[in-house]
Parts: structure tokens; sequence; C-alpha cells
């Protein structure tokens, strides 16, 4: 593995099992890095293998062919996830706990010893702007609220490694925008990000590299400018890159 | 410290819900009937004693399987799994922090139970807090909890949830109270079906070993201290051998 490299993915291969004797491949030789100090948008149309392409990062999923190094430990190891931060696609937190709970129990199960937690649960509260809110339960919370606390969950212990599955999601204009510059913040902070989105306008403005993944296999990897350079934008770009025809252009 | 930290989110989560306070209203409905009662004959005593230690008994495991088994259905069903399992933490802390987690709750409601009825028994003078059977007995059934949420832990991450509840409370009932009756069942068989059933009734988990009520019941005196250390021994390590398989078997699941 490269020494500037924070995720290697290399020849992963993942495939359900759909049935008896039935199975389907979900993401095929993929191979791919992150380098440290990079935000990079993982795009590509649903059920193209971005999840579970990071379900194998996480060490979710039992890798059956491939590797997966995040700070240069294999993904099977849970000292990979020491310095990687998670926030899912899908945002259901325990709904029976307050925001400052739910943090701290985070901060906890990560690893931070007792007598700092109480400052990272501020802090991370404080950058998704969710200070407020610490004594409010989870369950009160509408969903872009949620997707906030998701974010906050995956910054409690201050890791220099973010994956963040969709963090636009669900989110109203201005919420949007502090993701944004908190994603800007980050940058500045020298933390890696790899990013899963649909929402391609934001990617352009955020990434500095593109993964495009296609039924499983990577279709395009490069800056967000190359991608874009012959002319309008990340989505023109993203629909020619797939072979599919400008739906206004029939 | 990942595990407990684990463990502390379910005795929050299981604090918080109805099940608990549904299970102090049934405590509080037996305190009542019993001081009711009047306690002038020792049968009647005796009556009471049983009455309490087996609704305690069947309350807390009625309590800790479903509790058990819904720590990884919850988290399963609702992704939170994922917030966890995406931290420094192994399979096996993750099951461990959860089958504790549901053994420290069920633990605390049985406590709860357990000391408002003996103290009723005590103000109606049918038992002494010097009873050393009893607490032995108060000891061995917080044993058979940890057991008990270890196994439906195991059927939880092999099952559905409604099928684990059913095979937790199967083995249970068979294993707490069939064990006489099994070994009379296993001396009849024919030699190699003899030896197969000795090996699977001797993998079983012995709860017959941690039900005391009738020693208690009819003050036959407390165990020697080292065979209630043994069944405790033997509990603890079952208990652990178990988590460890589940540990196993959900290293290979796909989350």
């Amino acid at each position: 593995m490269r020494m500037d490299a924070a995720i290697e993915v290399r020849n992963l291969s993942v495939v359900y099992r759909t049935g008896r004797m039935k199975k389907k491949p979900a993401v095929k030789d993929l191979s791919f890095q992150v380098k440290k100090g990079e935000i990079v948008g993982f795009i590509g149309p649903n059920g193209a293998g971005k999840t579970s392409a990071i379900k194998a990062i996480l060490d979710f999923i039992p890798l059956p062919r491939g590797t997966c190094i995040v700070d240069g430990i294999s993904s099977s190891d849970p000292r990979s996830r020491q310095r990687l931060g998670y926030m899912p696609e899908v945002s259901f937190y325990p709904k029976y706990l307050t925001l400052e709970e739910f943090l701290h129990v985070c901060a906890a199960v990560s690893g931070l010893p007792a007598r700092s937690r109480q400052k990272a649960v501020m802090s991370a509260a404080e950058r998704v702007g969710m200070t407020e809110h610490l004594k409010s339960k989870l369950s009160t919370f509408s969903k872009g609220m949620l997707q906030q606390a998701g974010c906050a969950q995956a910054l409690v212990h201050n890791p220099d490694i973010l994956i963040l599955d969709e963090p636009m999601s669900g989110l109203d204009p201005i919420a949007r925008m502090r993701m944004r510059h908190l994603l800007a913040d980050l940058r500045s902070e020298g933390k890696t990000i790899l990013f899963s989105s649909h929402e391609l306008g934001e990617i352009e403005m955020v990434a500095d590299r593109i993964l495009l993944l296609d039924k499983g296999r990577l279709i395009y990897q490069g800056p967000v400018a190359e991608a874009v350079d012959t002319g309008g934008n990340l989505e023109q770009a993203f629909l020619r890159l797939l072979g599919e025809e400008l739906p206004w252009a029939a | 410290m990942g595990s407990l930290a684990i463990a502390r989110l379910a005795i929050i989560e299981n604090l918080r819900r109805k099940e608990f306070y549904v299970v102090l209203v049934l405590v509080l409905g037996l305190a009542v009937w019993m001081a009711m009662l009047n306690m002038g004959s020792s049968g009647t005593g005796r009556f009471a004693k049983d009455v309490v230690m087996q609704v305690t008994w069947l309350a807390s495991f009625a309590l800790a399987i479903p509790l058990a088994v819904r720590q990884m259905a919850s988290d399963l069903e609702h992704k939170t799994v994922y917030v966890l399992a995406s931290r420094p933490i192994s399979r096996w802390h993750y099951i461990a922090g959860r089958t504790l987690g549901a053994a420290f709750a069920s633990v605390a409601c049985f406590a709860c139970m357990f000391l408002v009825l003996v103290l009723m028994m005590m103000f109606k003078g049918v038992t002494s807090v010097a009873d050393p059977g009893l607490w032995q007995a108060f000891v061995l059934q917080i044993t058979a909890l940890f057991m008990v949420c270890s196994i439906a832990m195991l059927f939880s991450v092999v099952g559905t949830p409604g099928a684990a509840v059913t095979f937790s409370l199967l083995i249970l009932a068979i294993m707490r109270y069939g064990g006489p009756s099994i070994l009379a069942l296993i001396a009849k068989m024919p030699p190699l079906a003899r030896i197969l059933s000795w090996v699977v009734y001797l993998t079983m988990p012995h709860l017959e070993f941690f039900n005391i009520s009738q020693r208690v019941v009819h003050g036959w005196g407390p165990l020697p201290l080292s065979i209630l250390g043994q069944v405790i021994v033997y509990g603890l390590g079952y208990s652990f051998v178990v988590t460890a398989v589940a540990a196993v078997i959900f290293r290979r699941r796909w989350l």
C-alpha cells in the first residue's frame, strides 16, 4: 500500500446470495485508492455497488475476494476503524436516547477516555449545529436532524478518515449549506473523505475526485474538473460516462 | 470498554421500555396478595414462599428472553448496528456487550421483584433475611439469567426473533423443569441412541442446577459452598462459551 493512501481497495468482489444456488454480483473486481487529505465522491446509479463497497471497507461483509486497507490496516482488523468515522445512508439511531447520550455511547465505543468524552460530544454537536438539541430525544428529530446527528456521531472521536453515505439526503437547503461548509472545514483540517451521493451538484462543488461505479464496475476515476472539461456539468458528464441518452436530447 | 458501553446502551433502552413497569405492577400485585394472606400456619407460609419464587423466576425468564432476542433483532432491523459496528470493536465485543446489557437489565428487574417480595415475606414472618438458602437461590437465578440471555442471543444470531424466543423458551422449559424425565427417557434407549442422547444432554444448558426453590421452600438448608461455587462457574462458563459461539456466527454474517 502506498504511504499516502488512506483507503485502498484491491480487486474487491462482492456477491450476494439471492436464493438457493442464485448469486448476484454487486461489486466486480473493484480497485481504487483514496489519498490522505482528499475528498472523493463515490457516484453511480442505484444498485451500482457503492454501498456494498463501503460495507466491505467497514468490514460489514466478510470479503470473499479482494482486500480493503484503511490507514495501513486490513479492514478485517477492528483497529482499522480507530481513525475512521462512518455516517450510514439510513439514519436510524436508538430513538430512546437523547442526542447527548447517543454521542456519549459512540465516543465510548470508539475508545475515547471518559474524561474527554463530554468535550468531544460538545464539539461534534457544535460542528453540525445541534448544540441546542443535545438534551432532546432522537425520537423527536426530523429526518434532516437525524442526518445531522448521524454526521455528529461520525465526527465525535475526531477521525482522520470519514466515509459518508449520502450525507446530503433529507437535508433542507440551510442544513445542506452547513454540511457543505463542514466538508470544506474538514478538508482544511486535512481529513480524508469518501462520500457517496446522488447529488451530483454537491459532489461537483466539494469533491477533488470522483469514482464512478456502474453495475459493480469502476468505469471512471479522476478529477472532477477532468470529467466535466468537455463542457456542461457533472450531471451531463455522468450520463455521458454511463452511455445514457440525455433525456432532453430525444 | 466497548462492550461495557454497548451493555450500558442496552440497559438504558430496556429500563425506558414499558415491560419493566409491567413487571413492577406484577410485583406490586403479588405484594398486595401476600399482605392479605393469613400466614397462621407453616403450610401457608411455604405456599406463599413457593408462589413468590416461582412467579419471580418465571417472570424474570419471560422478561429476559425477549429482551435478549430484541437486542440483535432491533439492531439489524433498524440498522442501528452500523453505527456501532463501524467503530473499532470486534463482533465479539459487540455480541458480548449486547448479551451483558440484556443480562444486566434482566437481573435489575429480577432483583427489584425479588427484593420487594422478600421484604414482604419478612414483614409477614414467612422468612428471615438471614436465610442463606434464599440468597443462594437469588445468586443462582442471576447466573441462570446470564445463561438464558446468552442462549437467546445465540438463537437470535442464527434465526428470526420469533424462532429465537420459541427455541429459548423450549430449552428453558425442558432443561429447567424436565431434567429428570429426560434422564429416564435416555435410560430406556438402545445403546447407540443412548450414547448420542447423552452427548446432546451434556451439551444442553443444565438450568435445573440453578433451581433450588424446593430446598428454600421446605427449609432443607443451604447448598454447600463448594457446590454453589461449581454451579456458578458452570453457569458463567457456559454463558461465555455460548456467547463466543454467537460471536463466531455473527462474524460471518453480512450486515
